[in-house]
């Protein structure tokens, strides 16, 4: 599943895939930083990137209680190889990976060297991840984010109460 | 009433166009909570993607030589199997491009049955394309018929013009 080197994609469909997820950052830096200087708040932005990840959540992956079959599905080629992924843990209970490359980070720096802005967008971003958890009543947290200046993220998706 | 119809099976163009999915995703609840919170979209929004797309044209060739431009819009060939594009007519004055199919078009569809909205966020979208021609003095762009207003094509036109601003 993860760390997968064969497939459908190789390097030269992979750099199609990263900048197409590239575009989707400067879209959102755009759309994100006009909303704030029109009056709108973090909050707001928060909200709207929430009701896509539900809509994510219950629309592009299967409804399960598996968190190993939704793992499999969840982090299937493009997103791998885009993000560089490495699977940490996956058990029953836990889906914990690391991203070692973000194509959305590197395009908000191509319109700043804001840290505190690149790690505001990220972890507002990051509302869509968590809303795709909740509708499984599942817990995303980021440990480590390459926003904050870490070599990888760390992305930990656990079973329990939220 | 939208179609928007797909004649493409290709996997990297499906994974692709959901890539622009979830772009259109975001970008319609982006619009559309600020909206519903008595925001106006036609301004902040039109403003943040017009300087999105002034701010791509290093991604073009810089002359003002529209078939080099245009050329640019069309030649790769993933890009062009994205929307289905076909380049119905080019010279060194004006050119044609009818594309068949839009990803973000096929997520709002999925989001929303309120058609004059839907227009609304695609026109606001190919601010994006506006943007890209404020950065060249001798060329313009307009869009004709979308896919968004019920036709079976976006059509965009390209145009050599006077020099119009420093």
């Amino acid at each position: 599943m993860t760390e997968d080197t064969k497939g459908n994609f190789g390097e030269y469909e992979v750099g199609y895939l990263e900048d197409a997820v590239e575009n989707t950052g400067k879209w959102y830096y755009m759309l994100a930083t006009g909303a704030l200087e029109a009056g709108m708040s973090w909050n707001d932005i928060r909200e709207a990137i929430r009701k896509a990840g539900y809509y994510k959540g219950y629309n592009d992956y299967p409804r399960t209680s598996d968190l190993q079959a939704f793992a499999k599905a969840y982090a299937k080629e493009s997103f791998v190889k885009t993000r560089k992924l490495k699977k940490v843990a996956l058990t029953e209970d836990k889906f914990i990976y690391e991203v070692h490359h973000c194509p959305l980070v590197k395009s908000w720096k191509h319109f700043t060297d804001d840290k505190e802005l690149i790690s505001k967008l990220c972890d507002v971003y990051m509302d869509l991840e968590r809303s795709v958890m909740e509708t499984y009543g599942w817990n995303l947290e980021v440990e480590k984010a390459i926003s904050k200046g870490n070599n990888n993220c760390t992305i930990c998706i656990r079973k329990g109460n939220i | 009433m939208i179609k928007n119809l797909s004649s493409n099976e290709e996997v990297l163009i499906s994974e692709l166009r959901k890539i622009s999915e979830d772009r259109g995703l975001i970008y319609y609840y982006l619009l559309k909570t600020a909206q519903d919170k008595g925001f106006e979209i036609e301004g902040f929004a039109r403003k943040a993607i017009r300087k999105l797309g002034q701010s791509n044209k290093y991604r073009f060739p810089d002359t003002n030589d529209l078939r080099e431009v245009v050329g640019s819009f069309s030649k790769k060939e993933v890009n062009r199997k994205i929307f289905e594009k076909d380049v119905v007519d080019m010279d060194e004055k004006q050119a044609t491009i009818h594309f068949h199919y839009c990803p973000m078009t096929s997520i709002w569809i999925k989001l929303t049955n309120d058609q004059k909205f839907i227009q609304q966020i695609c026109d606001i979208a190919m601010e994006v394309d506006r943007g890209l021609f404020d950065t060249y003095d001798c060329l313009d762009f307009s869009l004709g018929k979308t896919i968004c207003d019920g036709s079976d094509i976006c059509e965009l036109f390209f145009y050599k013009v006077e020099k119009r601003k420093s």
